[in-house]
């Protein structure tokens, strides 16, 4: 593969053995489930690291739509 | 989302909103995590990582509102979080890209959030997905121009092959570039992305936005990502770190002299 050639050479190792990505729906979620599984832990000593759950803009607006439905 | 402060603060900080990649139907914030940490580390500020919703259960304009509820909820609670909003930044690769490019043009149409800095990096920008590089790059290479499709595809959802896709869907379609923040950006000079990334930036500066951005030669896709070690990489990390505190100092610099002139 020619563009292949062009790939300067210490970037080549991860190219060749990166798996071909597919985005056909059926396996999206496999894919998506794959892709969590490759995370490592991380160093939290000096950063700590919150999870925080925000109301959707988009949830709100549609629930405001449907209020005024069912007004 | 994912909040990331230093664990000793002493007073606020800047804040930058970090959008993760994926194509629009791929990747999580927790994958970032440790990039996000690093960010905390080398530039001094806090991140708030946004857990978009994704194609294509969630095709456009929710990805983009979640990202924007994201950045109103970190400037509305700046105080709760030590963040100055007077700095604030916005950055994200790839499809994280194409979202950072298209919520800076959201927030300065919606006239709020003030957005200071964006980092759309190596950004999915272009639907038409027709660009000389696109053409290019069709298959491997990590993201190409069939996996592009696919992408697209899924994220513009009844919107796809239409004339009416908004520039906020796919930011290459702006016509109106004026008035957004300083803007860094890069690309692997083999990315499909790279010549839609060229023409985003020429249109920026030629709407007077101060531009800073670099081509790689013999990179692909997400290479810094992919090879962290290589010095590819680490040159490419290293620079656009710094260009996120240049554009916060840049602020500082304004910030001084707006109150010199006043004194």
């Amino acid at each position: 593969m020619r563009n292949r050639e062009r790939v300067i050479p210490e970037l080549l190792e991860v190219l060749d053995n990166f798996p071909e990505l597919s985005l056909e729906q059926e396996i999206i979620p496999q894919v998506r489930e794959a892709m969590k599984n490759g995370n490592e832990p991380v160093d939290q000593t000096d950063v700590s690291i919150e999870v925080i759950a925000i109301q959707h803009m988009i949830t709100k607006k549609l629930m405001c739509e449907f209020i005024n439905l069912e007004n | 989302m994912r909040v990331y402060k230093p664990r000793k603060l002493n007073g606020d900080l800047p804040g930058l909103l970090w959008i993760h990649g994926g194509g629009y139907v791929l990747g999580a914030a927790e994958s970032d995590d440790a990039l996000c940490v690093r960010y905390v580390k080398d530039i001094g500020c806090i991140v708030v990582s946004v857990d978009y919703r994704l194609a294509p259960e969630h095709s456009y304009p929710t990805p983009l509102e979640d990202c924007y509820s994201a950045l109103c909820w970190m400037v509305n609670n700046a105080e709760l979080l030590s963040i100055d909003i007077n700095k604030i930044a916005v950055a994200g690769n790839s499809a994280g890209g194409g979202l950072t490019a298209a919520l800076t043009l959201l927030a300065r149409d919606r006239k709020f959030p003030k957005v200071h800095v964006q980092l759309p990096l190596y950004p999915m920008i272009d639907d038409s997905n027709n660009t000389p590089s696109a053409n290019e790059i069709t298959e491997g290479m990590i993201w190409n121009q069939q996996l592009n499709d696919l992408g697209w595809k899924l994220y513009l959802g009844k919107l796809y092959g239409s004339d009416n896709i908004p520039p906020y869907a796919a930011p290459a379609r702006a016509t109106d570039y004026s008035n957004l923040p300083y803007t860094y950006t890069f690309i692997g000079q083999l990315d499909p992305f790279r010549d839609e990334t060229l023409t985003y930036v020429t249109k920026l500066a030629q709407a007077g936005v101060d531009v800073e951005f670099h081509l790689y030669p013999g990179a692909y896709h997400a290479f810094e990502s992919l090879n962290p070690h290589s010095s590819v990489a680490q040159y490419a990390m290293n620079e656009y770190i710094n260009a996120i505190k240049i554009g916060f100092d840049r602020i500082s610099g304004s910030l001084k002299e707006a109150k010199e002139t006043t004194a």
